[in-house]
């Protein structure tokens, strides 16, 4: 604040003189221009932003329900010669393999919008057996398991977990493993590819792998080890075997024992 | 002490008052009265504390203008409604001088001064005028405050506790305090 000045005996001023500067329209214009949009105010951004956030909330809690609780797909539906969004071709994403999620994601765009025909099918297709398993394998398709994975929600198809020796996660003996064992899934995929990625006791080695079967020479090589091996199992290509649709299947990390 | 008898109104014109101030706040345009009752008013105790006239009338506008627009605030305490625009003025004038937009002011007549050097039973001549001015001066605010409230515009010990938002004997308390380091500087 500046130094305090002193005046003394200031000419007073006269009271018509402050009457005639009185301007009541200006100050409501003034007022008028003070008050904050109804945009600007505080209230506006808290209404607006929790209903964005309850609105955000509720599409994707009701996008994961309709997910996991949509129904399954009647054979009756293929008789339309229509695009199916089918639900039979969403499968588990390993969370921790981003670039796999890409290419499975990839995979979804591409198989989830494919046109069922039933001329181009097999004529055996029509027989009522055949129908029923078809329905079947769709219900198997369909019955979502909810599982939790480093607190994230994936749905698991049961139906299209790989396996090899039976086993999709956890241990298996290198006897077992090197018995000519080949990756498993659907019946109605068959795997095509995959990588195996495994520590050769100097380095991590990545191999990629044509076919199901685990490959023999890195038998050899685990083999030598005897402490046990982790061995990954990521990029398992699965063909379907009458439309020859590719999708990637959930990556999978065994523990090789030795005997 | 004589004391300003603008402050003091009877019970049926702060009633009044009040019905003017209920229809302000439904609508600002009613305010339009009040505007005309204390236009002057407010204008006068900013102009007694700065230099500059258009800069006063200016201050006293968004002295308005904050009052209209807080309207909703008002609480009706039983005194008149000139104690909450002169709390606005207050702190306006204050922005104004943290925006170095206007000089603090004392403003004093020769009367004034005949008055407290009276007080501080001293002569009336022409050195201890200047010496008094000069203590003036060297005041803190808080008492400079005082001083101008009770001493120079005569406020009643209500009205300067309503306009500062204290109690009455606390403005009591206050203002014989800044007189007192008034005394004291002027017989240093």
């Amino acid at each position: 604040m500046n130094k305090i000045k002193t005046v003394l005996d200031r000419e007073p001023v006269n009271s018509d003189f402050i009457q005639s500067k009185q301007d009541f329209d200006e100050v409501l214009d003034g007022v008028r221009a003070a008050r904050t949009p109804l945009w600007k105010s505080s209230w506006f951004f808290g209404v607006v932003g929790t209903a964005c956030i309850v609105m955000t909330i509720s599409v994707v809690s009701i996008d994961s329900t309709s997910l996991s609780t949509a129904p399954p797909v009647k054979a009756e539906n293929k008789t339309d010669n229509t695009i199916q969004k089918s639900k039979s071709t969403v499968f588990a994403v390993n969370q921790n393999d981003t670039e796999e999620n890409e290419e499975s994601a990839e995979a979804l765009i591409e198989t989830s919008e494919t046109p069922i025909n039933v001329q181009n099918s097999s004529s055996t297709e029509n027989s009522p057996n055949t129908q029923e398993n078809r329905v079947e394998t769709e219900n198997e398709f369909q019955s979502a398991v909810e599982n939790t994975v480093a607190g994230t929600r994936i749905n698991y198809y049961g139906g299209m977990f790989p396996k090899i020796g039976g086993v999709y996660t956890g241990s298996i003996k290198m006897s077992k493993l090197c018995s000519g064992v080949q990756i498993e899934t659907d019946p109605d995929y068959a795997v095509v590819s995959f990588k195996v990625g495994y520590y050769d006791g100097a380095k991590e080695v990545e191999k990629d792998v044509r076919g199901s079967y685990f490959p023999a020479e890195i038998c050899q090589t685990l083999g030598q080890s005897k402490t046990p091996e982790m061995i990954t199992l990521t990029k398992i290509k699965a063909e379907h075997r009458v439309t020859g649709k590719t999708v990637f299947l959930n990556s999978m990390n065994i523990e090789a024992t030795p005997d | 002490m004589a004391v300003n008898p603008l402050y003091h109104q009877s019970s049926d014109r702060l009633q009044e008052e009040l019905i003017l101030i209920r229809e302000a706040k439904k609508d600002p345009e009613r305010f339009g009265p009040l505007y005309k009752k204390y236009h002057e008013q407010i204008f006068r105790y900013v102009y007694q504390r700065m230099d500059d006239q258009d800069l006063a009338f200016d201050v006293t506008s968004k002295v308005f203008i904050k009052a209209i627009t807080n309207l909703h605030k008002y609480e009706f305490r039983g005194v008149p409604f000139s104690s909450w625009l002169y709390r606005i003025a207050k702190s306006e004038l204050y922005q104004a001088y943290r925006d170095r937009k206007a000089r603090r002011t004392v403003n004093v007549e020769s009367m004034q001064i005949f008055e407290m050097i009276e007080e501080f039973e001293e002569n009336d001549n022409t050195a201890n005028k200047k010496k008094l001015f000069q203590c003036l001066s060297l005041l803190k605010e808080q008492d400079l405050q005082m001083i101008e409230m009770r001493y120079f515009e005569k406020r009643s010990y209500r009205e300067i506790g309503e306009i500062l938002d204290i109690s009455e004997n606390n403005a009591k308390v206050r203002s014989f305090r800044a007189l007192e380091r008034l005394r004291k500087l002027f017989m240093k």
